[in-house]
């Protein structure tokens, strides 16, 4: 969204503009020749400024003709019809001989040419059957060619591709008083016909006059009209330099250094009309005739139609029949013991909903692919609105039962909206790409594609192109960026650039702050959205250019979420989710070891157990309440039922945070406030939570219920309260809420205090289904690591990166639980992480099953710089028997040297009977093709390594060997060689902090495992550290951090004094003074300049 | 056995550019290399100490001394860690970690430059041949090393001049020091074992039972035959990944690097290591490699009595240049090169230098023992002499040289004079043609123009103009050297960006689309004042209209160029006005320019008496007129504007 309207100083309404050649008040100008800022780094100005001052200025109509691309389109369209202005649809082409030439789509055809000239063009769909040998090897070619270069994907026309093309189009040759002009005009005159004209543009560059008369002439000559245009790259002239900024951006220089390529004045923004009919008057008939063709261009984005693709529909069925007979059947499959009352009456009125509004299609789609993927054995879960839906639950989208909870269809499929629902479903993380390949494979690539997302430019990106442009040195510009926060808004860019060494009052801070700010939320480039895909029953590129991603096999739509919401096109959320693979994994490892084939559905509900090891907060690894905050919240509310977690999930939310909702939630559950309820109708509505809205859909019914408000209302109330800061739209339900609620006979003080707490929610708000969802996969997750720990540990170990934890704390927390675990080791190790029997030798060897349960054999993959395809060979050499020697291992498993020097590295070949130096040692020679260099036969040895005496390893040296190679360490904390030291320094060990009273005064050291800004907590810094005792939080405020910023950002360890403080259990040590903890030993060892050997490497996930 | 010296100058990167700009001492420097990605890296840094604790000398505490270079490769100026390849941002904040976030500001950056660093390498090379004949940089014998930062010196014949290798040692190491270039020096038996010595002149030291000298210590000798077993496996002159590898096997010194079976190191390290243990031995010899780039003359000569400059005159001077110029030119002529550089040393009277000396000042430990006798420590007077183009011609030379000295400060006496040629290049060899030859010699002759103004007006004085695309008239020039406006300097180049000249100029046009059309030339004036003169508009309104310059009268309106104007004490009648060519520029510079350029035709109507400065404008208007057309009412065709801001209006040039 445009971070800023524009603003349109005294915009004068045809007030000198009624000449004498038309009556007053009819426009008399249409632009024709726009360039928004969706031509990336080529315009200034945003497509809805654009329209909005073209309206102010009375034009009769806009044109938006972006270079190559129609993706600011949907949002000039939605901004013209908001304001009441003609938009003609089109795009700036180039062709591959380097002609310039403006294109309109004249009506429904033409725009399906464009979009698919566009599509050819960037080799985003196969070229046209008949073709398809020729031109398929050019598309590919031209694939191929830009996924080389890794630039922007770059448009590709040749100028038969563009003829093939023309009908329904227009064009406008933009005219350079030259005397090529005319033969240019002419050439286009044979492919367009009548349709073509020359764009007469003049900016005040001292030959105006001349340049007219030269264009008249050409026109003439190549028998074309006229127009009038402006080349328009900004919407006023006061983005100039904004738009000279980008320029030298674009070229990769500073500005003073694209001189010779910046315009020379800014001129190029929309004029008054009186000023163009001036400018053109030796022209007659210019301006008036771009009007004409205007008008000529009828098209509208409104008359897309989108169709759903209704391939999965059997023969001879009708989409609703089959989508009432799948749901029906679903349901008693659901419920073996008869549908509930409830929940019918639930589907039957979706049901009727849906074939009201023609989305059967769009529920079968989806049930196909989750079809699909449980086919496959992918494990998926829908997510987010679509749980509101009983069809969704029996066609197995979704879990959440709806006779358990309180379902909301309106949330998801509205009347009054008549905007696509939205299903977003989570596959395995690693399986997604199987899905969205299937959904390629069915509908081709002419008919999918996926959604675009429209990446913007952010404060840190902005100042760094921007600073670049200005010509700050480029070590200025990242000290800036550095310094920059990820919260940071730009008003906080002039203290920041101060703090980079830029007086941010002087000439440059003003410059880069004025530019800084506009630039922001400009597009930068198309990205990727994470899962959205489009289909279409016809050809998906009718109906917007598609484009290769950059990623190899994909192809993306020009348009993103939003702008497929507005024109109504449905999509799919294909999502991964890490924890879905991770849950697979533990349920494989379960069944491998002899445990019984788990499901999502058939893990026991409801064990006290896992409640009561989730209510002490030993939640690490557990999905979604494992972080600091959730952590912090369990012993406070101490979940007992699902519904509990659904609860805690939803409750630690910047919207729920903000909305003050958190603490009069816990003080009634802890019966410390009595629970009340102004009526019953409202008592309905908040009865689960104890009378206080932690649910959208709660916000949603409680506009229902109290204020009146009909559902697709309340339906609207949501959607406002992502747009809170728009003004004027807050201030309109604010009036309406209370109101309506006073006029209900509640309390305006209630009414204010709901208010407030459904503006909470325009932050971030769970709804309720959606929470659901995710408790779901709490509880699965959180009953697996109750009852089967090692197996959820290996599976949390095979899916990183994933969570909150890295895989030495995971470990520590599985040591804990008493579950041993044993070291990497080429003769027992899989890849992944599994489950091992006591004593037993690994995967593959018989498990001889002792006593207390399974340990835990890390895998392979926990060798840095070791690869999946070696893993697998040394897998797979190891059937024929273990490995005796260094040598044997390298020439089964077909090993390389830098492979064996990580496996010794990280002491994986134990059971080869050497130490690490040893296996190192061995590791090191040179095996590589052995006899085929005859010279070094001679320096080949096999005897004498006997007699090689390396020094022995000290356990510190093990310790930081482990963290540098796999990052965790079986042997001891590196943290405990630096005790004694530490001690005599007054530092204690994180242990005795917890033990300590509050407020007690504490110096702990620790290893910094992660931290964490969230962006309600006011600046406050949450850093986890860990020492050989245990993990602390500590609390930083703003003020220490800046103090000591630099080492509380990088260092890999630190000292950190602190103030002791309980919570309800919870301690938090609040950090006074924090500093980059140098053990004594890595001092010593910096003097011989050793690389960096014996120092610990940094191991935290920052968040911030 | 050979005995090789040594000389190790740490960080030379930063110490080339400290020796050069004294300023910098005072902040801390970062030289730093462009990564592929964009990232900047540092290659070398120096920053200063911490002005904590005053010290002896007070003042000097603070400052950057190259002595700060050598404390240790991996902290440098009170514990900052830095090391090599970290990115600069992340070094400057470590910075800012103990010096705080003012260092940051104080400090320079510089981008690499490896190929001049070899060059001033080199320099120094060359002048240690006071040293020994055999000098050599390391690693011109083909060796991997990208930055080389030792020279050594086969020292073995000579070291018996300088009183023992001690003193030579010393001697070498003060002396530079005197040249502000900080070093250390050690002689071993092989080029390999002096490197590892140089390197760890303090380990060496306290191994030998001396009491720490705190980095005092610039100096050492390994004794013929003495191992250097004890120091780390660093002094190997490995590659990283090789010391990484001798690390994670438990190896860090040489002696443990030499203890392992020789057999089995090469299949494991690769044969650079076995190759270096050879060289350390001497097992394998290491020849050191003559400085390349052939010899540049020198010459000199010493009087027999310090030569009273006062008393001698210019002509006289340049008879006792005239013979070394003439040595010095010989062999490049011969060869086809002409001097593009040269520097002229006046070594000072020593009586002078005497005087000059105070009493236990640096220097003290090499200039007052009886080595010092071939040592000046106090710098003799360096004249730096620079050509536009290679040259063998004496007497110009000679002159350049009297032009430079007579800007300059000089000694009272001198004891001798030596020229050094520091740069040579090929003189052209062009073709001549038949009628060409007179251009050929003015060609010649501009040269020497150029370099006499250059010598009286100093280098910077003398340019040539460039034009330059910028929309701002004023700005679209800059001045170059004069003889290169031809050439491309490769930073800005012009673009033809007049894109509407040739719209089927191919894939360009999208791209020039978008850029600014730069003027035709014809719409700028031949003439075009440094600083826009203000005219004074007498009468607003339309002008008559022109044939050749039809302007709708709507546009005049708005244009507004005046109808008649007062400039340079005269009053000019406006008959036809072309534009307006808006100019909106130079915001990024400084305060936005913004003008609406005219091309007007005017009339002078009358002159204005009564100014005297007016009238002789007038004069000069009327002489103009004459020497033209002869016709006093001329058309005259002025360049002027209006300023958007006030409305104010200028004149910016003449059109001829």
């Amino acid at each position: 969204m445009p971070s800023s309207r524009p603003v349109i100083t005294s915009p004068v309404f045809r007030s000198q503009g009624a000449g004498p050649e038309g009556p007053c008040g009819l426009p008399r100008y249409a632009e024709l020749h726009v360039t928004s800022n969706f031509s990336f780094l080529r315009g200034a100005s945003h497509p809805e400024e654009l329209v909005r001052t073209a309206h102010a200025l009375g034009y009769a109509g806009i044109a938006i003709t972006d270079h190559t691309t129609l993706a600011g389109i949907v949002r000039a369209h939605g901004a013209a019809k908001e304001v009441g202005i003609p938009l003609i649809v089109g795009a700036t082409l180039t062709t591959i001989d380097g002609e310039a030439l403006v294109v309109w789509a004249e009506n429904r055809a033409g725009y399906s040419n464009l979009c698919r000239l566009l599509s050819l063009g960037y080799g985003g769909i196969p070229a046209e059957s008949g073709q398809e040998q020729r031109d398929g090897t050019a598309a590919a070619g031209a694939l191929a060619e830009n996924e080389k270069d890794r630039g922007p994907v770059s448009c590709r026309l040749p100028r038969d591709m563009v003829a093939a093309h023309a009908a329904g189009l227009r064009a406008g040759v933009p005219l350079a008083a030259a005397d090529g002009d005319w033969r240019r005009l002419a050439g286009w005159r044979e492919v367009f016909g009548e349709r073509v004209c020359g764009l007469a543009e003049v900016a005040l560059e001292g030959d105006d006059a001349v340049r007219l008369e030269r264009f008249a002439r050409a026109c003439r000559r190549a028998g074309v009209d006229v127009v009038a245009a402006g080349d328009v790259r900004c919407h006023v002239r006061a983005r100039l330099p904004l738009l000279d900024a980008l320029t030298a951006v674009r070229h990769g220089g500073t500005i003073e250094e694209v001189r010779a390529r910046l315009l020379t004045n800014g001129e190029r923004h929309l004029h008054e009309q009186s000023t163009l009919l001036a400018r053109f008057a030796s022209l007659p008939g210019a301006v008036e005739r771009s009007v004409e063709w205007a008008a000529a261009c009828t098209f509208s984005l409104d008359e897309l139609r989108y169709e759903y693709p209704d391939a999965v529909v059997p023969a001879g069925a009708t989409a609703a029949g089959y989508l009432a007979e799948t749901v029906w059947r679903g349901a008693a499959k659901r419920y073996p013991d008869g549908v509930p009352e409830k929940v019918c009456g639930l589907l039957e009125h979706e049901l009727a909903l849906v074939s009201e509004l023609g989305y059967e299609a769009y529920f079968l789609t989806v049930f196909d692919i989750v079809r699909f993927a449980r086919r496959r054995g992918i494990l998926c879960q829908g997510r987010g609105s679509a749980a509101n839906s009983a069809i969704c639950y029996c066609l197995g989208i979704t879990s959440v039962d709806p006779a358990r909870m309180q379902v909301l269809f309106e949330r998801f499929i509205s009347r009054e909206r008549r905007e696509a629902p939205d299903i977003d479903i989570d596959f395995e993380h690693h399986r997604r790409e199987e899905v969205i390949q299937y959904l390629y494979d069915t509908y081709g690539r002419s008919r999918a594609a996926m959604t675009a997302e429209v990446i913007c430019y952010r404060l840190r990106s902005a100042v760094r192109d921007m600073g670049k442009a200005i010509g700050l040195s480029l070590d200025r510009v990242a000290r800036i960026a550095e310094v920059l926060d990820v919260g940071d808004r730009v008003d906080r860019l002039p203290e920041r650039l101060a703090e980079a060494g830029l007086e941010p009052d002087g000439d440059t801070g003003r410059r880069l702050t004025a530019l800084v700010g506009e630039l922001i939320g400009f597009p930068r480039h198309l990205g990727q959205h994470v899962g959205g895909m489009v289909m279409t029953r016809g050809d998906l590129c009718d109906l917007v250019p598609i484009q290769p991603a950059t990623m190899a096999g994909r192809s993306i739509v020009q348009w993103d979420k939003d702008d497929l919401d507005e024109l109504g096109i449905l999509k799919v959320d294909c999502l991964a989710l890490g924890m879905l693979t991770a849950i697979h994994r533990a349920f494989d490892q379960v069944e491998a070891a002899g445990g019984p084939k788990l499901t999502l559905a058939t893990v026991p509900a409801e064990d006290p157990a896992v409640y009561e090891m989730v209510s002490r907060a030993d939640t690490v690894g557990v999905f979604q309440i494992e972080s600091r905050a959730q952590m912090s919240m369990l012993p406070r509310l101490k979940p007992a039922c699902f519904y509990d977690l659904v609860i805690e999930v939803a409750i630690v939310r910047p919207g729920p945070i903000q909305g003050g909702m958190v603490h009069p939630y816990l003080r009634r559950r802890s019966g410390e406030e009595p629970v009340s309820y102004p009526n019953e109708a409202i008592r309905g509505v908040l009865e689960n939570t104890l009378g206080v809205p932690l649910f959208q859909e709660q916000a949603m019914r409680l506009a229902v219920v109290a204020a009146g408000f009909t559902p697709g209302e309340a339906d609207q109330l949501r959607r406002a309260m992502g747009a809170w800061r728009r003004p004027g739209v807050i201030d309109e339900f604010h009036r309406r809420l209370v109101e309506g609620m006073t006029s209900r006979g509640l309390a305006a003080e209630f009414a204010e205090q709901v208010f407030a707490q459904i503006r909470g929610f325009g932050e971030y708000g769970f709804p309720e289904s959606h929470a659901a969802s995710f408790a779901l996969l709490v509880y699965v997750s959180a009953w697996l690591k109750c009852h089967h720990p090692a197996a959820f540990t290996a599976a949390l170990l095979a899916s990183q990166p994933m969570g909150f934890y890295a895989p030495a704390q995971l470990v520590r927390d599985v040591r804990q639980r008493g579950v041993r675990v044993l070291a990497v080791d080429v003769n027992a190790s899989a890849w992944h992480a599994c489950v091992c029997h006591r004593g037993g030798e690994g995967a593959d060897g018989s498990p001889p099953r002792s006593g207390k349960g399974p340990g835990l054999r890390l895998g392979l993959e926990q060798v840095h710089g070791l690869g999946a395809a070696e893993g697998e060979r040394i897998e797979v050499a190891r059937r024929d028997g273990l490995f005796g020697t260094v040598d044997d291992l390298a020439r089964r498993a077909r090993l390389g040297r830098e492979a064996l020097l990580s496996l010794a590295r990280a002491g994986a070949l134990a059971s080869l009977g050497m130490d690490r130096r040893r296996a190192v040692w061995e590791a090191l020679r040179d095996r590589e093709r052995p006899g085929s260099q005859p010279l070094l036969v001679d320096l080949a040895d096999d005897e004498d390594d006997d007699e090689v005496e390396l020094p022995a390893t000290t356990p510190r040296e093990e310790v930081i060997f482990d963290y540098r190679t796999s990052g965790l360490s079986l042997e001891a904390h590196p943290l405990q060689f630096d005790r004694a030291g530490l001690a005599q320094r007054g530092v204690v060990t994180t242990a005795e902090a917890h033990d300590a009273p509050e407020g007690r005064c504490v110096a702990v050291a620790g290893i910094v495992l992660s931290r964490q800004r969230p962006s309600t907590a006011h600046g406050i810094i949450f850093l986890s550290i860990e020492d050989e005792t245990g993990a602390a939080n500590v609390v930083v405020r703003p003020e220490v951090w800046q103090q000591a910023e630099a080492v509380a950002r990088r260092a890999a360890a630190v000292v950190i004094e602190a103030r002791v403080q309980r919570r309800a259990g919870v301690v938090h040590l609040l950090a006074t003074r924090m500093e980059r903890l140098v053990s004594d030993e890595a001092a010593g060892g910096g003097e011989a300049g050793l690389p960096e050997g014996a120092s610990l490497p940094r191991m935290s996930r920052d968040f911030c | 056995m050979p005995r090789i010296l040594t000389l190790w100058l740490p960080r030379w990167p930063v110490q080339r550019r400290l020796s050069s700009n004294a300023e910098l001492r005072h902040g801390p420097v970062f030289v730093c290399q462009r990564q592929p990605q964009g990232a900047m890296t540092v290659v070398a840094w120096a920053i200063p100490r911490r002005p904590a604790a005053p010290q002896a000398g007070g003042k000097r505490a603070g400052h950057v001394r190259a002595g700060d270079a050598a404390a240790g490769p991996a902290t440098a100026g009170d514990g900052v860690a830095i090391h090599a390849g970290m990115p600069l941002a992340e070094a400057m904040a470590a910075m800012a970690l103990v010096h705080g976030p003012h260092a940051c500001r104080r400090a320079w950056i510089d981008h690499d430059d490896p190929a001049a660093d070899r060059d001033a390498l080199l320099e120094i090379a060359r002048w240690c041949r006071r040293f020994t004949p055999a000098v050599a940089v390391e690693g011109s014998g083909g060796d991997e090393r990208q930055r080389p930062e030792c020279l050594h010196l086969d020292v073995t014949a000579t070291a018996g001049f300088f009183g023992g290798e001690e003193r030579l040692a010393r001697t070498a190491v003060w002396t530079l020091a005197a040249r502000g270039l900080h070093a250390r020096g050690a002689i071993a038996d092989t080029p390999g074992a002096a490197w590892a010595a140089a390197h760890h002149v303090d380990r060496l030291a306290a191994l030998a039972g001396e009491p720490a000298t705190r980095g005092r210590r610039r100096s050492v000798v390994v004794a013929p035959g003495g191992l250097v077993d004890a120091l780390p496996a660093t002094g190997l002159r490995l590659d990283g990944g090789t010391l990484q590898k001798l690390c994670e096997v438990g190896i860090d010194s040489i002696g443990g690097v030499m203890r392992l079976p020789r057999k089995s190191l090469a299949s494991r390290f690769g044969p650079l290591l076995v190759r270096r243990l050879a060289e350390l031995t001497g097992e394998r010899a290491e020849p050191l490699e003559p400085l390349p780039g052939g010899e540049l003359p020198q010459a000199s000569h010493a009087f027999d009595f310090p030569l009273s400059l006062r008393g001698t005159s210019e002509e006289q001077f340049a008879q006792c240049l005239r013979p070394l110029l003439e040595a010095c030119m010989r062999p490049l002529s011969a060869a086809g090169r002409g001097v593009t550089a040269l520097q002229v040393r006046l070594e000072r009277a020593r009586l002078e230098r005497a005087r000059l000396q105070r009493p236990g000042s640096a220097g003290a430990d090499a200039a007052t023992g009886p080595a010092g006798r071939s040592t000046a420590t106090s710098a003799p007077v360096v004249i730096d002499v620079g050509l536009f183009r290679p040259s063998v011609a004496v007497a110009h030379l000679a002159e350049l040289i009297r032009l430079r000295m007579s800007r300059m400060q000089l000694p009272k006496e001198i004891d001798g004079v030596s020229i050094e040629v520091v740069a040579a290049g090929e003189i052209g060899s062009r073709q001549r043609m038949l009628f060409g030859a007179a251009e050929e010699a003015g060609d010649g002759e501009v040269a020497m123009l150029l370099e006499r103004l250059a010598g009286r007006l100093g280098r910077a004085a003398v340019y040539e103009p460039r034009p330059v695309a910028d929309a701002q008239p004023e700005h679209a020039w800059m001045a170059v050297p004069p003889g290169q406006a031809g050439r491309s300097t490769g930073r800005i180049t012009r673009v033809p960006s007049d894109d509407r000249g040739s719209p089927a100029r191919g894939a360009s046009r999208s791209a020039a689309s978008q850029s600014g059309p730069s003027p035709a030339p014809e719409r700028r004036p031949f003439w075009m004042f440094p600083r826009p003169l203000r005219l004074e508009p007498l009468l607003r309104g339309a002008a008559r209209e022109s044939a050749e310059h039809r302007e709708s009268p709507e546009r005049r309106a708005a244009s507004g160029v005046p109808v008649r104007f007062r400039y340079q004490s005269r009053v000019h009648r406006v008959l036809c006005a072309q534009g307006p060519e808006r100019i909106e520029t130079a915001w990024w510079r400084g305060p936005w320019v913004r003008r609406d350029y005219f091309l007007v035709e005017a009339v002078v109507e009358a002159v204005v008496e009564g100014s005297g400065e007016g009238k002789t404008g007038g004069d000069r208007q009327r002489d103009a007129g004459r020497d033209g057309s002869g016709n006093v009412d001329e058309i005259l065709r002025l360049w002027i504007f209006r300023q958007v801001r006030d409305g104010d209006w200028f004149v910016h040039g003449i059109f001829a």
